[in-house]
């Protein structure tokens, strides 16, 4: 347990006293012409962690920037517990803040870069440095306080980072990509580990990503960016299980799409593919209207042929395996169904004697398929639209998209 | 015939390439690399080396002459360390003057976007390229003539007669360049994310700029102030023009050298070069150790400190002495011309203007103005082709050495000549080519052409290891994966890569060479260089002829200067 | 032929940093191997021991059982693809592929099909004539890769060679750099921190760490029968159940783990022993404690049921504290609840058992 002198609260380790609520009101940001986010409507909980997903420049740093004041609203506020602070310096704000590149201090200690903080606010430095031992430790590293930057790892860098930005009196913690530049091995260790210690001190955090994995592994609620506006916020089994729009979709889950028109007979709708197929899926489209169909792979279960009569799903399909891969754990399977490429996933550990090149069932059910409006699909997904929408139909390695490949 | 000479042309590309080939084996690089150094050794060092190893054989005469000669007893060491205190208290407050002034300076260029930066940014940057002897004049004129400031007070003399304080002005003038180059590009390479991360934890602007910004300047600012420190105890041209009868050290060495007082001018030569040297190493050894004091903060005073209004004002300051003693002083004499053009302005006489007085009067002093400038320019080219060829193996050696000791002493070596005095540099040359010495040559074109590649050498090296350090290593490794020798490598992948690395360091080794005046006097015997002549028409008082000399001068090294600009923004663009 | 021996070989850097330590494996000809670790571990020093830019301080390197020794980088017959892709950017597309055979000194005749082939097997033709800086990422490194294939060399060496390609296109590359290599019968050895790149691409993946070869295997070897604490660490997800050998009679042993028996695949470790149960995240199956016939199971307390798509993550206390995380896929009808006791089952078969590390877990698998 470890207590800020100057503010008077504590921080008890399961136990949670203070925190902060955070709102941004139509928080607007344009760099001259370019447009930085726009009409970022956001209120994140005491003690809750969001994360903000979304692809390079889709406005995440500015939004965090933003927060930590950084950078100044060109329109709109932020609200720290209701109280307007758009206008309060980023050193008045007390935001902890953790950059993608760490930036340590380079010619300081370990220890003077956690104290920088309290040195600067004056705070009791000998309180400060309790605190920074205890939270070393909770992040295992321990002992490194003499180390200068360039002599601990990435992950360490890191860790050290997050202290830092903790012991400076911080009220709550904003993330900017802080795992980017880690190896992958590192990055799902510290996922765990952050947040364990923002849960632990019931701290509210902003963590900005573009990995979707990453925010669904953190994260209480996600906030999905686009072209700087949010498209979507709710709990990672919100937005993954009901993606509001294709881009949504496609960002969550790794699948593949298919187009094709909706049929209903007996209450019951079908998506009908140009060559006649009919899939059973769950949709509020129309008869006849034009839609896309997204399936995540994780959710095309594969079997042997032979096992046709003992499965109960909406949809059951033959198909060739082209392919199966195992990449930790997930085995990977391509698959040709219609004549198209689709890529599924399976976690290991389930045993199916499957060969490659072979005939096999693939069997989904109805409410698998986020079903979308093919022209909804095109107007959300306006300026990149073609590059989204097909790199999950399969671009080639050359360009050239391999749906188009004809059925033998 | 066609298929013949295609034979041909594969015959002479497989026989280039076995040639590379050769010249590629270890043995043949080792040599290569032997004789770089001795090159450099015979060329750069020798001389200091032989003035050093004269003064300890021949300490006895030094003894007779120095301190006890029979007529004037130890009057010779008393003038010496008269003038060697003299000289150390003006390079200390023309430091503390660049320092002062120079680093808000060079944040404001590093940091700030405004209109005209680039002129501002090429404007600093100038009084390194022209020749000391003209700035040394136009500073003259400006304080100590009444063409000058004292116009504006309708003085009938000049404000500051020639003397301390004169060559003080005179030295601010041209050494403030070295400050504000060595941290301004340090300044804007440095991570804006850390002064974010600063901000983010709660510290001022003027927190951050002291206590992480600093500490990363630290090293380019000590280097900095150095260089500036030995250039002002060293400077020569333009000492002798504002100097008046109080005489800096490198003056004396001219004035006892012009005497042929042989063993007292190299006995004050071997003083200066040891204390350059001193400063030069104790600096190099300990830049990363001095700590910084003050590691207390004071949030609230420092917060005071960052407000906007303290800011603006410390801008405007610097700036302003920025203009009032470097920048108008130096280009004074351009304005001086006009005024001198045709006629005196206070009598009117044609025959005092500087048309009449350069292309009219009957001693023609523009054939000598140009025969003057078409040996200087013969001497640069000459030098630069010469240094181009020693110093790019040099360079690429340093660059590439492994052993970190040896690298840090070699780079300490090459840094020499930056640092002692020109006079005594050509001095030394003088002493160990001339009659004294070897006796391979004596003083003239020859002699001239060797002390410039001497002391031009560093500033030709310096660049090109920056540009070879540029060149990501995956390139050579790349290069001769796949089968190209070791100098097949460097002829088809560095070398494109160092294109405009080279051209920059010829430029600065021309412009280097063309401007110097100290080492040139002492080893000129008759031939007359452009920066000398000046000095010559300064003291035979012909001011107009001097001014379009000096304007000359300008005007060449600023051309220069943009052309280096130009060149290395775009490599930098690229 | 391109059969690639390491014997013994330990590279010092400086008095005492031992990058790689005793490295001894055998890459056949035309094999496709990744070498995987931590920054550190040693993987890029092999790989530049493998291209002569360094030498080994001890041990030799054999290609085809020549030694390598006092063979120059530009005589090892290598071919070389960087993370940063090293384009001369001062060439055309095809002068830098022709660079190989231009600087063995060939003829402008012999070069032309060379180029024109390499290109052709990248499907780069339509680009021959342009310059680096007007081309994007992916065709750089398919400029690279085609620079080794006209340099007629039979080993490929790849220093991450995905590293600076986003995401998306480093999946489509995978595949595209494995027919390539295998469709030109290279040697390829590949540098990666990304395990399911490896995993993906490669015939074998080598796990090194602190200098020395952890585990040289087949990707599914790797996930199912890893051979050391830290291969079946860094190799997916596992956790590591701390208990005493009760029996090491039967075919699967007995371990005691707090108050609980359960079986355990029998590796020869002895009966008394400190061990460490490796088991996959995704190998654990967690049930309702109402569930019955479950034989081989620990009892626990979940700590949070996090969603990620494609699975579930669930946090779970066991009894003598220690935190494990079991996935189990995200259809799992049951929903698990803060403080809900749980059993979790432990196939036999899915377990590995390895001596206790004395310096605790935690460090043994400091990377």
């Amino acid at each position: 347990m470890f207590r800020f002198p100057q503010r008077g609260y504590c921080f008890c380790i399961g136990d949670v006293i203070i925190m902060v609520r955070v709102e941004l009101k139509e928080a607007t940001k344009y760099y001259g012409e370019r447009r930085g986010v726009e009409d970022i409507n956001l209120s994140i909980n005491d003690g809750e962690y969001l994360a903000v997903l979304g692809p390079t420049g889709s406005g995440k740093t500015t939004t965090m920037y933003l927060i930590a004041g950084l950078l100044s609203p060109s329109k709109g506020s932020i609200l720290f517990d209701d109280e307007d602070i758009s206008n309060v310096p980023a050193e008045d704000r007390s935001v902890g803040f953790v950059f993608e590149e760490y930036n340590l201090f380079p010619r300081m200690t370990v220890e003077s870069n956690i104290l920088f903080g309290p040195t600067v606010k004056d705070l009791n430095l000998i309180e400060s440095r309790k605190i920074s031992r205890e939270l070393l430790a909770l992040l295992n590293i321990s002992g490194k306080e003499p180390n200068y930057p360039d002599e601990i790892s990435g992950g360490q860098k890191q860790r050290v980072a997050l202290a830092r930005a903790i012991v400076s009196d911080a009220r709550i913690l904003v993330m900017d990509d802080p795992l980017r530049a880690l190896d992958a091995k590192i990055r799902e260790i510290l996922q765990v580990e952050l947040r364990k210690l923002v849960k632990d001190l019931g701290i509210t955090c902003i963590h900005a990503t573009h990995d979707t994995q990453e925010a669904m592994r953190v994260a209480d609620r996600i906030a999905v960016f686009k072209d700087g506006m949010i498209v979507q916020i709710g709990t990672p089994e919100e937005v993954y299980n009901h993606p509001n729009s294709l881009y949504v979709a496609e960002f969550l889950g790794e699948g593949s799409t298919i187009e094709g028109k909706i049929d209903d007979i007996k209450e019951e709708k079908y998506l009908v593919l140009q060559d006649g197929s009919r899939i059973n899926v769950e949709t509020d489209l129309q008869k006849d209207e034009e839609a896309i169909a997204l399936i995540p792979g994780e959710l095309i279960d594969v079997y042997p042929i032979s096992m046709k009569k003992k499965l109960n799903y909406h949809n059951i399909f033959e198909a060739v395996l082209l392919d199966v891969r195992c990449v930790g754990e997930f085995n990977e399977l391509d698959l040709e169904i219609f004549g198209s490429r689709f890529k599924a996933k399976d976690l290991i550990g389930k045993e199916i004697p499957l060969k490659k090149k072979s005939k096999v069932l693939v069997a989904t059910d109805k409410d698998d398929y986020r079903i979308f409006p093919k022209k909804e699909g095109k107007m959300i997904n306006k300026k990149k639209s073609d590059r989204i929408i097909n790199s999950n139909t399969q671009v080639g390695i050359d360009g050239s998209s391999v749906k188009k490949v004809k059925k033998k | 015939m066609v298929s013949e000479q295609r034979d041909i042309e594969v015959k002479m590309r497989r026989n280039l390439l076995k040639a590379e080939n050769w010249l590629s084996k270890k043995n043949v690089l080792t040599a290569g690399k032997v004789i770089t150094i001795v090159i450099f050794v015979l060329i750069v060092l020798g001389p200091i080396l032989y003035l050093l190893l004269q003064i300890l054989i021949n300490s006895k005469e030094i003894n007779s002459t120095v301190f006890n000669d029979p007529i004037l007893g130890n009057e010779a060491f008393l003038m010496m360390l008269r003038s060697i205190g003299l000289s150390l208290k003006i390079a200390a407050i023309v430091t503390v003057f660049d320092i002062l002034v120079g680093v808000p300076i060079a944040w404001i260029l590093a940091r700030y976007e405004f209109r005209g930066k680039n002129i501002l940014d090429t404007l600093v940057d100038m009084p390194i390229a022209v020749p000391t002897s003209a700035l040394g004049f136009s500073i003259y004129l400006f304080w100590g003539t009444n063409n000058g400031i004292s116009r504006l007070f309708n003085s009938q003399v000049g404000l500051v007669s020639q003397g301390t304080f004169l060559i003080i002005l005179a030295h601010i003038a041209f050494t403030f360049p070295y400050v504000t180059r060595s941290i301004r590009g340090i300044i804007s390479d440095l991570d804006l994310n850390l002064e974010k991360a600063g901000k983010t934890l709660g510290a001022s602007p003027f927190t951050i700029a002291r206590m992480i910004s600093l500490p990363m300047v630290k090293e380019g600012l000590l280097a900095g102030t150095v260089l500036a420190f030995t250039r002002s105890l060293g400077e020569t041209g333009a000492t002798l023009i504002v100097s008046g009868v109080y005489q800096t050290a490198p003056v004396v060495i001219v004035s006892w050298m012009k005497g042929l007082k042989i063993p007292t001018t190299a006995f004050l030569a071997f003083i200066l070069i040891l204390i350059s040297l001193v400063l030069l190493t104790t600096v190099r050894l300990f830049a990363r150790k001095v700590g910084l004091p003050w590691k207390k903060v004071f949030p609230r005073f420092e917060r005071k400190l960052s407000s906007k209004k303290v800011k603006r004002s410390r801008d405007g300051v610097s700036l302003f002495l920025f203009f009032m003693f470097v920048f108008i002083p130096a280009l004074f004499v351009i304005i001086y011309l006009f005024q001198w053009w045709g006629r005196s302005p206070f009598s009117g006489d044609p025959q005092a203007g500087m048309i009449y007085q350069v292309f009219q009067a009957p001693d023609r002093k523009f054939t000598e103005i140009f025969r003057a400038l078409g040996t200087s320019i013969e001497i640069a080219l000459i030098v630069t082709l010469i240094n181009m060829v020693i110093a790019t193996p040099m360079a690429l050696m340093i660059s590439k050495m492994k052993n970190k000791k040896v690298k840090g002493i070699l780079d300490l070596l090459i840094d020499i000549p930056l640092v002692i005095p020109s006079s005594a540099l050509g001095f030394s040359i003088f002493f160990l080519w001339g009659s004294n010495g070897m006796h391979i040559l004596s003083p003239g074109f020859f002699m001239i052409v060797i002390a410039h590649v001497s002391f031009t050498y560093s500033y030709c090296v310096r660049p090109l290891i920056g540009s070879f350090d540029a060149i990501p290593t995956m390139y050579d490794e790349a290069a001769t994966a796949f089968g190209a020798s070791k100098f097949t490598a460097f002829r088809k992948v560095t070398l494109p890569f160092l294109k405009s690395g080279l051209i920059a360091a010829a430029i600065m080794t021309f412009t280097r060479s063309m401007s110097e005046t100290g080492a040139t006097i002492i080893t000129m015997g008759v031939e007359r260089t452009i920066p000398v002549l000046l000095v010559d028409f300064f003291e035979a008082s012909t001011f107009p002829a001097a001014a379009f000399a000096s304007t000359i001068l300008i005007i060449i090294s600023f051309a220069m200067l943009l052309l280096l600009r130009r060149i290395t923004r775009r490599a930098k663009n690229e | 032929m391109s059969e690639i021996r390491f014997q013994h070989v330990t590279k010092i850097f400086g008095k005492s940093v031992e990058a790689v330590k005793d490295l001894s494996f055998i890459i056949n000809d035309g094999e496709y191997i990744s070498l995987i670790g931590p920054s550190g571990c040693g993987k890029t020093t092999t790989l530049r021991l493998l291209a002569g830019t360094i030498l080994p301080t001890e041990g030799e390197i054999l290609f085809d059982d020549q030694p390598m020794q006092n063979v120059r980088i530009q005589d090892r017959n290598i071919g070389f693809v960087f993370q940063h892709f090293a384009i001369f950017p001062h060439m055309t597309v095809s002068e830098n592929i022709a660079y190989g055979p231009t600087v063995r000194g060939r003829s402008k005749r012999e070069i032309e099909p060379l180029v024109e082939k390499a290109l052709k097997s990248v499907q780069m033709s339509n680009k021959a004539n342009l310059y680096p800086d007007s081309l994007s990422a992916p065709d750089w490194q398919k400029t690279a890769l085609a620079r080794v294939l006209a340099s007629e060399a039979r080993i490929l060496l790849l220093d991450e060679p995905l590293g600076a390609l986003d995401q998306k296109i480093r999946e489509e590359f995978q595949l595209f750099l494995r027919d390539l290599v295998k469709r030109e019968k290279l040697t390829a050895i590949h540098v990666t921190h990304d395990q399911a790149e490896a995993l993906t691409i490669s015939d074998r993946v080598a796990v090194l760490n602190k200098g020395r070869l952890i585990q040289l295997g087949t990707p599914s070897d790797l996930i199912y029968n890893p051979n050391h604490l830290f291969a079946s660490f860094f190799v997916g997800e596992s956790d590591f159940l701390e208990g005493v050998i009760i029996d090491d009679s039967a075919e699967n042993a007995e371990v005691r783990i707090g108050q609980s028996l359960i079986k355990v695949n029998n590796m020869g470790v002895e009966k008394g022993k400190r061990v460490a149960v490796a088991v996959r995240r995704e190998f654990f199956q967690v049930e309702p404690i109402t569930t019955k016939g479950l034989t081989n199971s620990l009892p626990g307390e979940v700590i949070e049921d996090k969603f990620l798509g494609l699975l579930r993550r669930i946090r779970i206390k066991l009894e003598n504290q220690q935190i494990i995380e079991a996935k189990i896929h995200a259809k799992h009808p049951v929903q698990f609840k803060e403080n809900e006791k749980v059993i979790i089952n432990i196939d036999p078969s899915v377990t590995r058992c390895f001596d206790f590390p004395k310096e605790g877990i935690v460090s043994a698998l400091e990377m």
